[in-house]
């Protein structure tokens, strides 16, 4: 086994930043938890890992369904109250206090914000994400799709007032549309 | 020709992404210099990854906490040694635990020792040589306000804390302080008998799904004279330290926890 195939060290920087970028304010799980977290399920699990394969992915992996796991958890711990947690938030109810590119993060659902993320902060493949997650890559391209057209709507809506060709509709409709999308493959 | 196939929604992405063959991405520039307002979205999408990476990047360069570094560090040993080795690995911990007194069971319970100890045990130790041996300024709300001081700390550490009464074991609330800890906040209530003998109750947030094991259970630990029990409640961790004898500290920290 060669000792360069498993560099947690050189991973943590990553993970850290995944963390931040998926635990947002209305997220009842704190960043710093989800890693440190992360990393006690991946000594605990290290057997599982299938040695010459990517170990980032499997590490990325295994946060993106702690993740998950937490938030259904917390869903469920608060019997409602929370649980629209894995569902996107309006902009109209973000809290006061954050800044544009908070509130637009917060309409967008979790799946969608941990693939805009995984391809925008990690250079991540669509295949790779597509393999991690075990979705197809149009699923993939259609959340991304939606995220990037989200996050835009809500940022630039001013400048793009009276531009009904540019706005989301019409595209997300066009990118649902699984033909289109497998022309790529 | 290459030029029939029509620029997809996913072609745009790939390019803004990086992920197109360069012939296609030649197809794609084409297309957006006839296409404005497909190319006005481009340039507001990757103006978003650009906010996103001013957002996040700069977690990914600060100090990693020092828990992190040391279960990165097993994961890596245990990576680098096979499976075999990991058992050794965790045989060596078992047998540092009985000699320094602490539990380690598995490798993952030395991992949430060595989190307990390193976050929560180590921090109260230290905040409680700094602030008792201060004469003139030990807390920085007195028991006087109290109401305002839990209030305070509350808010602070984003969940609600109590201030035991120990009066029934002869020590009274002198006040408290927040105080930053490892990557969180810290509560610290002070209180003192009538000798002047001052114990302090340290209370920070902790995971909420960690340490399973250690729940309700009280551990203790000494370090240069001091002494400090410790215990985890739901997501929070407690941490009663003092230069006292054992049986005396118990009898706070028991009462404490009762109470908190």
């Amino acid at each position: 086994m060669k000792k360069n195939e498993h560099q947690v060290l050189e991973h943590l920087p990553g993970l850290r930043r995944y963390a931040y970028a998926l635990c947002n304010h209305r997220t009842p799980i704190d960043p710093e938890d989800l890693v440190q977290e992360c990393l006690a399920r991946a000594i605990a699990r290290f057997s599982q890992w299938q040695p010459g394969t990517d170990l980032r992915a499997w590490l990325f992996t295994m946060m993106h369904n702690l993740f998950i796991n937490m938030l259904r958890k917390a869903a469920r711990e608060t019997t409602g109250n929370i649980s629209e947690t894995t569902e996107p938030a309006t902009a109209a109810t973000a809290d006061p206090g954050m800044d544009d590119l908070d509130k637009a993060l917060q309409t967008l659902s979790a799946d969608q914000r941990s693939i805009l993320m995984l391809v925008t902060l990690e250079g991540l493949t669509y295949q790779q994400i597509a393999s991690m997650l075990q979705i197809p890559v149009g699923t993939v391209m259609s959340r991304l799709s939606r995220a990037r057209q989200q996050l835009r709507d809500t940022l630039y809506q001013d400048e793009n007032r009276g531009d009904p060709t540019g706005n989301s509709k019409a595209k997300s409709n066009a990118t649902s549309n699984n033909s289109n999308i497998r022309y790529l493959k | 020709m290459t030029d029939e196939i029509p620029v997809t929604e996913t072609d745009l992405h790939a390019y803004l992404d990086g992920q197109l063959s360069p012939q296609r991405r030649q197809l794609v520039e084409r297309w957006l210099e006839q296409h404005p307002k497909d190319k006005l979205r481009i340039e507001q999408y990757r103006a978003i990854s650009q906010r996103l990476h001013q957002r996040f990047d700069t977690v990914a360069s600060s100090p990693v906490p020092f828990a992190q570094q040391q279960a990165a560090r097993t994961l890596q040993r245990v990576g680098t040694h096979g499976r075999l080795r990991r058992a050794v690995i965790a045989a060596a911990l078992f047998l540092f635990g009985i000699l320094t007194g602490w539990q380690a069971n598995s490798l993952l319970d030395s991992e949430t020792d060595s989190f307990m100890l390193a976050n929560l045990v180590k921090p109260a130790a230290f905040a409680h040589s700094i602030y008792t041996t201060d004469q003139s300024r030990p807390v920085e709300i007195d028991a006087q306000r109290q109401a305002q001081l839990i209030n305070w700390l509350s808010q602070r550490l984003r969940t609600r804390i109590k201030a035991p009464n120990l009066s029934a074991l002869g020590y009274r609330l002198i006040g408290g302080r927040l105080i930053p800890s490892t990557n969180r906040m810290a509560a610290q209530f002070m209180y003192e008998d009538p000798n002047g003998v001052r114990v302090t109750l340290y209370v920070r947030r902790v995971s909420r799904l960690r340490h399973k094991k250690l729940q309700d259970k009280l551990q203790h630990f000494n370090s240069a004279g001091l002494r400090v029990l410790f215990w985890r409640k739901g997501e929070l961790g407690f941490a009663v330290t003092g230069n006292l004898d054992r049986k005396t500290l118990n009898g706070i920290a028991v009462q404490s926890r009762r109470q908190t």
